[in-house]
Parts: structure tokens; sequence; C-alpha cells
């Protein structure tokens, strides 16, 4: 029954991380020659960048102390320096180097396989609501409407 | 010691020094992808600095992390870690195969013996597909490590086994299979009409089938009568040793450190699996929470966040003030889900020690990024 293509198919979910990519890779090997239909691969928390290069670099440029100068403009109260090491670690460009890795991960994946994005969903809590989120998100990028997931997808130019 | 093992009961953050001080073995478990291998390491980097003479055994064939460690590729014999510490780092792979066939050469009364055993195929099946038996493996390995008497702390890596519980039913999983009495019933099924032998046989008869049924043919039953016939007299020796290397397991210098991601599944397991680990009177060095979020302080809040990002110019340095302002807001999110998330999963979990390693900027790729996460597990800034 898993083999036969009309009733069957696979989706595997992946992270854009490391271990995981590896194992999908690996698992659409296998899959492939288990003559298991595939479908598309999945790739959940998928987080969408809040900087483009140009905005990086200006981040960069900033620093803490301008970052705290530009946010008290706007009336905000922010330390002007890490407190802790732990803010420190944050303070690093983590996530765009965390993108760029994910993007290269991404591509790992057999070309020719249709990837379709899951965004981070960042509410301080997971439920029902998040669900369609997700499923709109999915109907954005198998050409349906979904009204929920529109500006959460990181490559917005994807969707239909 | 170091000041850090002393004040870890007061207002210190909570540490591993004292099980990287002073445990024989550590064994790291939890569920597949939670980062045990990378733990792992890092604890054998933290006790290699307080000048422990360590090896680190894995089960997972992680390149990249063997080529953090400076090593080509971990084989079943120790390589040494080039690590600027007063002790020694090691690290070496488990050979399931290996280590079976040796347990064999152990057991068995010749050579011819062990031979005959070595090269039946129902040995070969089953030796590399009864469930359990790569649990099983690790444990025995960790315990001929143990026997040389040459290491100061041996640190297992667990394999990624489905579940993490696996692994605390291997030996016993492994005499009762081996027990002749089951043999014997599944060789003379006539037998089995005996009282008490129903439950074991359902449990052996499944794994028999599906061995099985990956050796077709007539010989099959050459095989298996020459398997049986072989493994006769050596079932003692097996059950003797699966009960020392429970013991090994059992002595309070054998902690195990649980880790888990900060998402509600892994977390349940570590659950699970702590409480397991009491029940069986098995000593817990701590749960670890790999790859958290910051947290962030509560001050400013969302709606002013939000609206001092909104209220940023369209240019490159107002996106990029914009930018980090959003982006703290969904990490402070992330963070508080993961810490409640955390909180409701180990609530009532009588475990001391819960130790957080922040996510970091990338994947772990060299010595020095193990160091970081060495330093956040001992609690050492200080050390």
């Amino acid at each position: 029954m898993l083999a036969n293509p009309k009733r069957a198919q696979a989706v595997i979910v992946t992270l854009l991380e490391e271990m995981p990519v590896q194992e999908t890779v690996e698992g659409v090997a296998a899959l492939k020659e288990a003559g298991v239909r595939l479908g598309p691969v999945v790739a959940n928390q998928v987080v969408k960048p809040h900087l483009d290069a140009e905005s990086a670099e200006a981040l960069a440029d900033l620093g803490a102390s301008g970052l705290a100068s530009r946010a008290g403009s706007a009336g905000l109260d922010l330390p002007d320096r890490p407190r802790r090491g732990r803010r420190g670690a944050r303070r690093r460009p983590p996530r765009a180097g965390r993108a760029a890795d994910a993007a290269a991960r991404a591509a790992a994946l057999d070309g020719g396989m249709p990837v379709i994005d899951l965004p981070l969903l960042t509410g301080a809590t997971f439920d029902a609501a998040d669900l369609e989120i997700l499923a709109d998100a999915i109907a954005l990028q198998v050409g349906e409407d979904g009204p929920r997931a529109r500006g959460l997808l990181p490559h917005p130019e994807e969707a239909a | 010691m170091s000041p850090a093992k002393k004040k870890a009961t007061s207002t210190q953050p909570a540490s591993l020094a004292t099980p990287v001080d002073d445990a024989h073995v550590l064994v790291v478990t939890g569920s597949g992808g939670v980062g045990k291998t990378t733990v792992a390491a890092a604890l054998g980097l933290a006790a290699a600095r307080a000048g422990r003479r360590t090896l680190v055994l894995t089960i997972d064939p992680a390149r990249r992390l063997a080529q953090a460690m400076g090593i080509d590729e971990l084989s079943d014999d120790p390589s040494k870690v080039d690590a600027d510490a007063s002790g020694e780092l090691w690290a070496m792979m488990l050979d399931m195969q290996t280590t079976f066939d040796r347990l064999i050469d152990r057991h068995a009364s010749s050579k011819s013996h062990a031979k005959a055993i070595k090269d039946n195929r129902i040995y070969r099946t089953l030796s590399s597909t009864l469930s359990g038996t790569q649990e099983y493996m690790a444990m025995e390995r960790l315990h001929e490590l143990h026997e040389t008497g040459e290491w100061d702390l041996l640190i297992i890596d667990t394999p990624p086994s489905r579940s993490a519980l696996d692994f605390l039913d291997a030996p016993k999983r492994m005499t009762s299979f081996l027990e002749g009495r089951l043999l014997r019933i599944l060789m003379k099924p006539g037998m089995a009409a005996g009282k008490g032998v129903g439950r074991v046989v359902g449990y052996g008869a499944t794994q028999f089938m599906r061995v099985a049924s990956r050796v077709t043919g007539m010989e099959l039953l050459d095989d298996l009568a020459h398997f049986f016939k072989n493994f006769e007299g050596m079932y003692q020796g097996f059950k003797e040793r699966a009960e020392q290397v429970l013991e090994l397991l059992q002595d309070p210098a054998s902690q195990f450190v649980v880790v888990a991601s900060p998402d509600p599944p892994p977390l349940r397991e570590a659950k699970f699996f702590l409480e397991r680990l009491e029940q069986e009177g098995l000593h817990a060095a701590g749960v670890v929470i790999n790859r958290i979020r910051p947290e962030i302080p509560d001050e400013p809040d969302d709606d002013a966040l939000t609206s001092a990002a909104d209220a940023q110019d369209d240019d490159a340095e107002g996106r990029a003030v914009a930018g980090a302002l959003r982006l703290l807001h969904e990490v402070r999110n992330l963070g508080h889900r993961q810490r409640r998330d955390v909180s409701a999963a180990l609530y009532g979990v009588a475990t001391s020690t819960r130790v957080e390693v922040p996510l970091l900027g990338g994947d772990v790729h060299d010595l020095s990024g193990l160091g970081e996460i060495a330093t956040t597990l001992t609690g050492s800034s200080t050390r």
C-alpha cells in the first residue's frame, strides 16, 4: 500500500538545520529507492529575516548604544549595554547567520524537490489559531488563498 | 575545588560542575535531535579542563562533531583530542558489530566455537536487528572501558533510539532473550505449553519472526540449529555480564544527564525518563535544556516595542532599528513560551539541577564552540 503512488505519498518534514536536513536528504534517497511516491518537503519553523543586507549593515554600524538611543527617541527605554553575558549572546547577529545557513541547506535538498515553508510562529502560546495560520501558509504555497499567513513567509514572491 | 562547585547550592545558576568533577560514568540521554552528542562532547571537554582523563563514547557518526574535535574520523579505538586542558579528552565511536563479536569471543568455549557463531547468518542478522541490541552494546562497551581502569570519566552518548527509554530496558531484554528456556521454546514450540512462559514467548517470537523473515531458504533451518547449538552454554555468561553492566549503571558514581530541547515532546520524554531513573534507583545528574532562547526583560512591553518599530523611517537605519525591535519582541515571546513549556513539563520532577544552554548563532563546528557550551554546563566563568 505504501509503495502504491495512487494511495500513498510521503511528506517529509524538516527543520532548516544541519542534522534534520541531512536526514531529509538521506530519507528522500531511501524512500525513492523503496519506490515510495514523494510529496513536497515541508520546512518547518522557517524564520523570516527582519533585516535586509543594507539594514543589517546599518544595525552593525549603530551598535548597541546607537540602537538604544534611536529606540529612546521613539520612546523606548532600552539598556544601552548588554546585561550580563546572556544578552551579549543575543547581540551577535545569530539569526542572520542562521538564515543564510538555512538557505544553503535548503539548497542541499535535492534540486527539484518542491519545498513548502511553514513560518516560525512567535506568539507567546501555540494554539488552534496558529494551526489555521499554518494551514493558510500551505494553502498560499499550493496556489490557494491563505489570508492569515500573508506576510509571514520568507519568500513572498513564491506565494502564488 | 572550584568556587562554582561550592556555591552550587546557593545562588549560583544550576551547573553540572559536580558530576563533571566527581562522576565516573555520565550517560547522556534524551530524544533524537536534541543535541545529546554535542552535550556529551562538551561535558567531556569540561572534565578534561578540570584535569580528568576523559573518554567520550559516541554512537552517532557525526562527522562534523569529530571534525570539531580535530579528529578526521572516529573509530572503535579512542583518539586523543588536542584540547587545551590540564586533563585529557579522548573520543571514540561505538562499532556495534565489533563489540558484539568481542562479547562472543569472551563467552565462547574456544576460538572455533566463536567463529562458528560469528559466521552464522542468524547471528549476523540477529546482532544487528534485535531490538535493544545497539543500546545494550553501548552499555557493554562502556563496561569494557570501565574495566580497563584507564579512565577517570567515561561519557556515553546513548543511541538515537526512538524512545530514550529503550536502553534502560536493554540489559534485561538481552538476558531474557538469551535465556536458554526461551530459545528452547522457539526450537520446540510444542513445549511451550508450560505455565508462565507465554509472556516471554510473545516478545521473543516476534523478534524471531523478524529475523527469520530475512533469512529464507532451506539453509535457514541448518543455520538455526547450529546457532542454538553453539549458543548453548553461553547464556549464563551473557546473563552475568548483563548483570554486571546493570550494577555499573546503578553505582552512585554513574549518573545520567537528560537532554531536552525546549519543546513539549522532548520535555515530556525527559520527564518520563527522570521518573523512570528514580524508580530504577539510578542517579540523575541533571537536566540540560538545550538551545533555549534567551530570557529578555518584560520592559518595554510588546505594544511599546511594536509602536516604536512602526514609527521608524523607511531608510536603512530606520529599517535596522525597526527590525531589531521586532526581533526582540519575537525572541522574547519565544523565550517566554519555551520557559513556560519547560516549567510545565518538569513540574514535580525531583531533579535538583536544571541547566539551560542558550541557542547559539550556528552549529558547533570547533572546539571553541564546544568550549562555550562546556562553560555554560559547568557554570564555570569563575573556574
